[in-house]
Order: structure tokens, then C-alpha cells, then sequence
């Protein structure tokens, strides 16, 4: 666990110290060390762990380097050791201290070791140059006047579970616990209860001198039966209006818990739907690609796709048929000009035979012309006319006329495909575009519905199953029971200030009647100390409310400086009394209500907030110089900022704290100039360092780095370089 | 909280300067010692001062203001 090799050293100084170390590079170790040496223990982040630390007798051997393990032979052993040296400046009225924790095991045989159950303690004093060791029996009492236990916690924590831990917004006891151990309060409790126990002397002593009086005896006796008795009435009223309260903060925390519940459920119900909306719009799209898909194939034939690309083919065709039909109109009028001339040319027939077309025309209406008589056809009439024309020559038959016509035909339904099968390439393009837009479509939203039902499963890790109408119902017998318990308290409440109002008049009828009948002394000394008691417990509370306040007061001041950087609403801390003495952290809108909670609000701004207080506890202590005496050690307390506000929070620290270490993996980039490895950035550490200069706090920048050419895959080689970044 | 925190603290409750008449001016001028001629005032003091002590137990204590007062109220 520790770090590998013995010089590895950090000289912090007063002002603000920031250590970088990505993840993995051991940065928590060192925050770890310092545990180490004052509490002997190590954070445990395993969840399971509620302590949320391990001590040496657990840990043991995993306290030292594996390094340092893998190398050693049998018969070694092998340290881990831990030194703080703390230094008081000369003004201070304190002495300086180096405390040095150790832990040795010793490997006996092969993967044997021998270990130990404790570490050692050792500290030394220093004299005016040297340090000598002190008594082990004075180690506790230095390691608590260096480090209070009831300050540690608050100027020592790591990450988001330790602020998580000192502050608890849910519950009223965090800051119960706050003001309880870092402020004289319990002290007010010694004079309520002196008080009391003088009150309770002096009216016992002023009922007994009372029974004997002479006078009016029998109406004392009755004062003081009737005084008893509410007393013990008003007793009872408290016992029971306590019960009420009791019973009434459990029924806010379970509504607390329904309003969690109701909006798991809220969010559940918004998840679902919108995955269901993403399942609809899937399908669709999914339907809209098979119908294009069916589309596709059909146009291929219906918009003449097959024939896409044939545009030229089918121009050449055209050009070709067009111009056999040209040749061939041609050669029929060539024809037709030689049948004519052949005609013109053909041996006359003889005279009086009629001209050819003549003929031509008997032929046709079957009939003689010449000598007036039918001529039907297949007659001897009809031969001997249609003898008499010249036979022609038949004509040629260029092109069958039956694959003319397929040609012919070919070529209109050229005519009729031309334009469709000119767009088909645009067509074609266009649709394909079409689908696959629609694809990615369907794989974003195939993306977006994995995603979803992660959110989903998340909900249902977070808020477990939920029965709507169970937690309605439960939800309707809580609401119930709080309006209950509140009206309980109020009725009791009245009742027992009627009481007390009685007893009042009891005791002053009493105190009335007791002139002349008692010495006076007795009433004084009664009525004094049951002054004394009621201003005792008026004053312990008006304290109380106080602290809250200057504690408030600090909290806002340190929120604003971290969050008034980053232009976001942030709004004001403002602690709610929850019960007698317990208060709760919340954001308002300064805008709106005192008490309209802030919801909705990002981590970064509840985290700022409990940050804020933790810094308030201490630095409000003004009478106790906390941010004085004792540093700031925080690891990794910036993780939900960004780096203005990261910039701000040290920033604060600086200003809050004589001095502070910061550990965080935020201000490293990768090194574009090393393989694997991290470096810082400097411009806005420098930013910072000028920042700092002006308001003359020094600030020390390390960073925790590793060699270069170690491998990252065997924790056994892995050893840290500390190198000084700034100042 | 110091001793004349403390004491500083109670006198200044508004039911118990209103109900013993006690200014702000009484208060500055109030301090550990001497005693103030007002008993309730003057019982205030030994309180702070025995219980500020922590020498005693509460119940010590609680007797030793009775008999503070007792001695007063007795002269």
C-alpha cells in the first residue's frame, strides 16, 4: 500500500499545497498516511464496510510496498514507515513535533511472513535544535493537543463519502453533532442542571416550612396538592408531546422517504414512457424500411429501375430505327418513282386497250368498261381483262414485316419508358438515401432504447420496484398521521401552557400566602432558583440558535466564493429547525420563500454546500482558532466542480486555513510527450499561484507521478516519482 | 465561553432584565466581582463563578449557591 523506496519526501508549506495524482497513481495513499500516523487506520472504500476504514491488525502486510515484498529474500524485513514532521512557526505558542509510525514484517520462508498485529508509535519533541523522543504514555495526549478528535474529522476527510458522512442533509444529527463537539454548549447544560437541582432544594425546603404554617394551613395544604399534581400533569405533557414529536419526525422522515419513493416512481413512469415512445418510433421506422425495401423491388419493374442505365442503348436504338424507317420510306420512294418510270417505260398496250389504270379500275369493280359486261372475279372476262395488265416485278421485302412490327413496337415502348428510365438513376438514388437515413434512424434509436433501459435498470437499482398504488396508500396514512402528531402537539402544547399558567398562579397564591407565615427567605430562594433554572435553559437555547446562525452566516460566506465564479444559481444555505436543537441543511432561492426548498439541485451545488459547512465548522470557531492551529487535508474534494469553481474552492481553502493540502487528480492532462503518462496544467496553476501572490498565501505545487517505462500490469512494479511542480 | 461571556449572556435575557429591571448600562458595568447588591444578579455570579470552575459535581455546586444565597438572604 505505501509508497515504494525511503525518500519520499513532501515539504508542505503555510498557505495552500495542492498534490496531483491521476487515478490509480496513488495520490489517496497519501492522504492515507496521514491517517495512518495519527488514527492508525487506512480508508476502506469497500460500500460494504460501513467503518470506512481498516486498521493496522487488519491490514498488515498490505500496509507495506508489493514492491517492496516482491524484492524481498527470506530472512528480510520489510518496513513501512510514515513520518510527519510538524512545525510551529516562532510566534507560536506550541512546540514542533516529528511523529513516525512503523510497521515491520519479516518473511520467514517463501510466500511466509511473519506480521505483526500493531504498528509503533514514536514521537519526538524538539528541543531547541534536536528532537528527543517523549514517553509513550504522553503519545496520546500530543497526537490529541496536535489534533483534537473532535476537530479531526472536519479538517481531515476524503472524497465524497467522507463529506457525505460529516455532513448528512437528511438527517438533523450532523449539526447537532457539530455544534455539540466543536462548541461550549454542553457547558450550559452544568448550569441548567445546577440550577435545577438549587431549584429543587429550595422548594422542597419552602413546601416544608408551608405545612406548618398556622394561618391558612387547609388552603395551603390544597395549594400544594393542586401544585403537585401539575406538576406531574405537566410532566406528563412533556413526556407525551415529546412522544408526539418523536413520532412525528418518523412519519416526515418515512414521507421524506414516500416523496424519494413518489419520485422514483415519477421517474420510472417518464422512463417507461419514453422508452415506450422510443419503441414506437422504432417500429415505425423499422415499417418504413420494409416498405421500401417491398417498394424498391417493385419500382424496379413498375418505374422501369430494371432498365436504368439503358438510356443510352435505348437513344441508339431509337437513332438506328428512326433511320431504317427513314431508309427504308426512302427506298420505297425510290421504288415507287422506278415502278413509275418502269411503268412509263413498259411496252404500251396495243391501241384501244384501255390504259393500265383503267384496267386497274375493272379489275376492280369487276366489270368491263369496255364492253359494258360483269367481270366477276374467276371469270374467263375477269382473266382476260386482268391478262392484259403487265406483270410488275414483286417487291422485295426488306425486313419481315413480323420483326418489323416487334421493332416497331420496341420503339413506342422506348417512347412511352424514355423518361422513367431516365430519372431511375436519380429515383433509385433517392430512395436509397431514403432507407438509409432510415437505417441510421433505427440504429439511434436502437442506441437510444440500450441507453434507456440502462436508465431503467439504474431507477430500479436506485429506487427498487415500486407498487404506485402501495406507496399512495402508505403515502395517504403518513400525510394522515403527520396532521395527526402536529395537531396532538398542538392541543398538548396548549394544554400544558394552561397548565403551566395554573401552576404559575399556584405558586404565587402560595408565595402570597406564605408572608408572614414562613420566613421570607424560603419564598426568595425558591423563586430566585426557578428564575435561575427557566433563564438557564432560555439562554442554553438562545446560544443554541446562535451558533446555528454564525454557523449559517460562515456556510453562505464560503458558498458564494466557490459559487460566484461560475454564473450558475446556487442560491443560500439556510439551516431549518427540524426539532428541538436539530437542523437540517437546505438551498433556498433568495428570490422566493425562506423556507421553499431549492429541488432539482445539480451535486455539484449540494456538494459545494456541504463543503461549505465543513469549512464554516471550523473556521466559525473563531474563539478557538481552528484555521489557525490546525491544516486542511482534503483528497479528492473537488470531483463534482468544474474547474472554475475547483479554482474557487482553493482559492477559499487558501484564504480559510493557515495552511492546506489538497489531493486531486484535477489540473493533470495526458502528456502528449510521454506514453501513458500525466501532466500538469501549468497556465492555470500559474493562474492561480498569481492569484494567491497577491493575497501573499504561498501555494506549493507536487505531483505524484510514475517513471516512465514502468509497466502498469503488475502492481509489483510499480513505484511513484514526487516531483515538485510549482514553488 | 468565558466566565464573563457567560455572565454577560444571562444578564442580557430580555424576560430576566425585564422582570428584575436589570439596564444594558448594569450589564457593562457588572463583572465576576464583587458581588452585586441584587440577590437574583448576584446569585448569577457565584453560579458562573462555581460552575465555570469545574471544581465541584453538579450537585456540590448546586448546594453551594444555596448556601450563597442562604448567607445572603440571612444578613
Amino acid at each position: 500500500m505505501c509508497y515504494y523506496g525511503d525518500n519520499n519526501v513532501l515539504e508542505f508549506t503555510k498557505g495552500l499545497n495542492i498534490v496531483l495524482g491521476a487515478n490509480g497513481y496513488g495520490k489517496s495513499k497519501l492522504y492515507d498516511a496521514f491517517q495512518w500516523v495519527f488514527n492508525d487506520q487506512v480508508t476502506n472504500s469497500d460500500p460494504n464496510n460501513k467503518a470506512g476504514y481498516k486498521r493496522t491488525s487488519s491490514l498488515k502486510r498490505e500496509l507495506i510496498s508489493e514492491k517492496a515484498l516482491a524484492e524481498a529474500n527470506v530472512g528480510d524485513a520489510v518496513e513501512c514507515k510514515v513520518v510527519i514532521e510538524i512545525l510551529r512557526s516562532a510566534d507560536a505558542n506550541s512546540e514542533s513535533y516529528r511523529i513516525a509510525r512503523a510497521y515491520t514484517c519479516k518473511k520467514t520462508a517463501e510466500d511466509i511472513w511473519a506480521e505483526p498485529n500493531e504498528s509503533k508509535l514514536s514521537i519526538y519533541r524538539k528541543d531547541i535544535l534536536h528532537y528527543t523522543p517523549i514517553s509513550e504514555h504522553e503519545n496520546g495526549g500530543v497526537l490529541e493537543r496536535l489534533l483534537p478528535t473532535e476537530v479531526r474529522p472536519y479538517v481531515w476527510f476524503q472524497g465524497e463519502r467522507g463529506i457525505n458522512a460529516l455532513i448528512d442533509t437528511s438527517s438533523e444529527e450532523s449539526l447537532k453533532n457539530v455544534i455539540k463537539r466543536l462548541s461550549d454548549i454542553t457547558q450550559w447544560n452544568d448550569y441548567i442542571v445546577v440550577a435545577q437541582k438549587a431549584f429543587e432544594t429550595a422548594k422542597n425546603a419552602f413546601d416544608l416550612q408551608m405545612r406548618t404554617a398556622k394561618r391558612h394551613g387547609e388552603r395551603i395544604a390544597k395549594l400544594q396538592t393542586e401544585e403537585a399534581e401539575l406538576e406531574r400533569e405537566i410532566a406528563k405533557y412533556d413526556r407525551l408531546i415529546e412522544e408526539y414529536k418523536r413520532n412525528l419526525k418518523a412519519a416526515q422522515d418515512k414521507s421524506e422517504q414516500f416523496d424519494v419513493q413518489i419520485e422514483n416512481a415519477r421517474n420510472m413512469k417518464k422512463l417507461q414512457s419514453e422508452e415506450e415512445h422510443l419503441s414506437r418510433q422504432l417500429r415505425d421506422v423499422i415499417g418504413n424500411i420494409d416498405k421500401a425495401y417491398q417498394n424498391f423491388n417493385k419500382k424496379m419493374f413498375s418505374n422501369y429501375w430494371v432498365l436504368s442505365g439503358t438510356d443510352q442503348l435505348m437513344s441508339n436504338f431509337d437513332k438506328k430505327f428512326t433511320a431504317y424507317n427513314e431508309s427504308v420510306a426512302m427506298r420505297r420512294a425510290q421504288e415507287n418513282l422506278r415502278r413509275q418510270a418502269e411503268e412509263q417505260l413498259q411496252t404500251r398496250l396495243p391501241d384501244g386497250v384501255p390504259e393500265p389504270i383503267h384496267i386497274q379500275k375493272m379489275i376492280e369493280i369487276e366489270h368491263c368498261l369496255v364492253c359494258d359486261r360483269p367481270a366477276k372475279e374467276g371469270t374467263k372476262e375477269h382473266d382476260a381483262i386482268s391478262s392484259l395488265l403487265p406483270k410488275l416485278k414483286p417487291q422485295e421485302e426488306t425486313v419481315k414485316s413480323w420483326q418489323y412490327q416487334m421493332l416497331n413496337d420496341l420503339y413506342h415502348n422506348n417512347m412511352a419508358v424514355r423518361d422513367g428510365v431516365s430519372n431511375a438513376q436519380d429515383e433509385i438514388r433517392e430512395e436509397i438515401k431514403e432507407i438509409t437515413l432510415n437505417q441510421s434512424r433505427m440504429q439511434q434509436l436502437k442506441d437510444e432504447l440500450d441507453a434507456k433501459e440502462l436508465e431503467i435498470q439504474e431507477q430500479l437499482r436506485l429506487g427498487g420496484s415500486s407498487n404506485p398504488t402501495g406507496i399512495i396508500d402508505s403515502w395517504r396514512i403518513t400525510t394522515a398521521d403527520i396532521v395527526k402528531y402536529n395537531a396532538d402537539i398542538v392541543r398538548d402544547e396548549a394544554i400544558r401552557e394552561g397548565k403551566v399558567k395554573q401552576l404559575k398562579n399556584v405558586q404565587s397564591e402560595l408565595g402570597q400566602l406564605s408572608k408572614g407565615e414562613i420566613p421570607e427567605s424560603y419564598t426568595i430562594k425558591r423563586d430566585i432558583f426557578n428564575d435561575l433554572h427557566a433563564l438557564t435553559i432560555r439562554v442554553k437555547d438562545a446560544k443554541y440558535k446562535e451558533l446555528i446562525l454564525i454557523l449559517e452566516s460562515k456556510a453562505n460566506e464560503h458558498f458564494q466564493k466557490i459559487n460566484c465564479e461560475t454564473g450558475a444559481f446556487y442560491g443560500k444555505i439556510r439551516f431549518i429547525e427540524i426539532s428541538e436543537g436539530g437542523y437540517r441543511p437546505i438551498i433556498i432561492d433568495p428570490g422566493k420563500n425562506d423556507s421553499d426548498i431549492t429541488g432539482s439541485l445539480n451535486t455539484s451545488t449540494v456538494s459545494a454546500m456541504k463543503l461549505s459547512i465543513i469549512m464554516a465548522i471550523v473556521s466559525a470557531n473563531a474563539n478557538r482558532s481552528y484555521t489557525q492551529f490546525y491544516p486542511l487535508i482534503a483528497d479528492a474534494p473537488v470531483s463534482d466542480f468544474d474547474p472554475v469553481k475547483t479554482k474557487a474552492f482553493l482559492l477559499e481553502s487558501a484564504e480559510t486555513f493557515t495552511q492546506s493540502i489538497i489531493i486531486m487528480k484535477e489540473g493533470l492532462v495526458r502528456d502528449e510527450h510521454r506514453q501513458q503518462r500525466y501532466r500538469p496544467e501549468m497556465d492555470k496553476l500559474n493562474e492561480l499561484n498569481n492569484e494567491l501572490n497577491a493575497k501573499n498565501v504561498p501555494l506549493k505545487v507536487f505531483q505524484i507521478d510514475m517513471p516512465d517505462g514502468i509497466s502498469n500490469e503488475n502492481r509489483s512494479e510499480i513505484t511513484i516519482d514526487i516531483k515538485k511542480i510549482l514553488n | 465561553m468565558t466566565k464573563p461571556e457567560v455572565l454577560k449572556a444571562m444578564l442580557s435575557d430580555p424576560e430576566l432584565m425585564e422582570k428584575y429591571g436589570i439596564t444594558q448600562e448594569k450589564i457593562d458595568q457588572t463583572s465576576m466581582m464583587p458581588f452585586d447588591n441584587s440577590n437574583m444578579i448576584a446569585v448569577i455570579q457565584s453560579m458562573v463563578n462555581i460552575v465555570g470552575s469545574s471544581t465541584y459535581t453538579n450537585t456540590t455546586a448546586a448546594a453551594n449557591l444555596s448556601s450563597f444565597l442562604e448567607s445572603r438572604l440571612n444578613k
